[in-house]
């Protein structure tokens, strides 16, 4: 549980920076940009990092999934937590929910007191 | 088995080949669009049969991807007021330049006001060594074959903006030299122009590795996808069966998580972890 629940967050967390910077960075950059600029350029380059976003959420889901089912999560908040991995900044917020959860309901496996 | 074949996992396998067949086509679907832009990049038009300029572009269209190197006739007046040099271009391994004269597109020789309103294609006429030693631009009309190359633009900066050198044929650029509108492309003369030797192709399709490799890496993960759901639907299957084994009575998502440390299944599902479907939320958080 410790280990799942310690790279849930890290994949979350690189998800989650990847999803940002090709939604909010990478894309505005390659189609709003002027033609031939600079910034379209870059944009164009930077969209690889889709691709990269797509795997690392693949081993997210892959993670999330287990975790989940390690967690007793309804299958409902389960879709939640790995839809997350795609809407972009969504993420962020997910996994301070879960990690709330987490830390509330099995306390007694992360060593800690509950929380409140 | 057959008891894995039980009406109430219909649905459960239903979904699992549907997960199979979307994500199998999905991937599919990537890995052709994967094949065919790497063919359309390494289409080499250049031995096609030469078409009117006219049938491929008109004056304000954007270069059409897919007629890189296309073999295009062309019509004109040359504008040898607007004739530049291009830094930086091999021919037979010494460093020159190209030497680019505008053609105002089915401009007439004889009426100078047309070739003013008509839109120009800059055209490399050949390969010299170095502006200074250039013929003269020529003058008059033309009629030639020439290869259709998209403009340049990789964000090489001319450093000396007043002379007629360029690092590289950019319409920007270009449209400094000339009174007129230009063709959102260039091309290359068949023939080198004047007796100069024919510049040789900078954009002849050539695939590097990277092209499309995002419709590769998309087509490999819809496939890994796939084989993550097929393990999720095996895995709930087999754990539902062993679970009915272990005794209707004896779910694992019953103790609840405040409960005992040890929140493994059943005593009869040792190896077990709780079934993916297990409804059982813990009742209050």
């Amino acid at each position: 549980m410790k280990k799942l629940f310690g790279a849930y967050r890290v994949l979350a967390f690189i998800v989650g920076v990847l999803l940002a910077f090709c939604a909010l960075v990478a894309f505005p950059a390659e189609h709003f940009a002027a033609q031939g600029s600079g910034l379209q350029d870059f944009g164009q380059k930077a969209s690889i990092m889709w691709a990269v976003h797509g795997w690392v959420f693949i081993i997210y889901v892959v993670v999330a999934f287990f975790l989940a089912r390690r967690a007793e999560w309804s299958i409902p908040f389960t879709l939640l937590v790995l839809v997350a991995g795609l809407v972009p900044l969504l993420i962020f917020y997910v996994e301070h929910v879960v990690t709330q959860r987490i830390r509330a309901e099995w306390a007694h496996e992360l060593d800690l007191q509950p929380a409140g | 088995m057959t008891r894995a074949l039980a009406p109430r996992f219909w649905v459960v396998h239903l979904v699992g080949v549907l997960a199979l067949v979307v994500t199998g086509a999905l991937g599919y679907w990537q890995l052709e669009s994967w094949h065919a832009r790497r063919a359309a990049e390494r289409v080499d038009l250049t031995t096609l049969t030469p078409v009117p300029l006219g049938e491929v572009m008109g004056p304000d269209d954007p270069f059409p991807g897919q007629d890189v190197g296309q073999p295009v006739e062309i019509e004109g007046t040359w504008v040898p007021d607007g004739t530049i040099y291009v830094s930086g271009r091999e021919h037979d391994g010494r460093d020159g330049y190209w030497m680019v004269t505008p053609l105002a597109i089915g401009a007439a020789a004889d009426a100078p006001a047309s070739a003013q309103q008509a839109s120009a294609l800059p055209v490399v006429l050949g390969w010299v060594p170095s502006p200074a030693g250039a013929p003269a631009a020529p003058t008059g009309a033309a009629d030639l074959v020439a290869y259709l190359q998209p403009t340049e633009g990789t964000g090489q900066v001319d450093d000396d903006p007043t002379d007629d050198v360029l690092p590289q044929l950019r319409t920007a650029d270009v449209i400094q030299h000339v009174d007129q509108d230009l063709y959102g492309a260039y091309a290359v003369s068949r023939e080198g122009v004047d007796g100069l030797p024919a510049a040789d192709l900078a954009s002849l399709p050539d695939v590097s590795t990277f092209t499309a490799l995002r419709n590769l890496l998309y087509a490999l993960e819809w496939w890994v996808f796939g084989a993550f759901a097929a393990y999720i639907w095996w895995r709930y299957v087999r754990d539902q069966l062993l679970q009915d084994d272990a005794g209707p009575d004896d779910g694992p998502g019953d103790d609840g998580p405040g409960g005992d440390a040890d929140d493994g299944g059943g005593p009869g599902v040792v190896p077990v972890e709780e079934p993916v479907s297990e409804p059982a939320l813990p009742s209050s958080v």
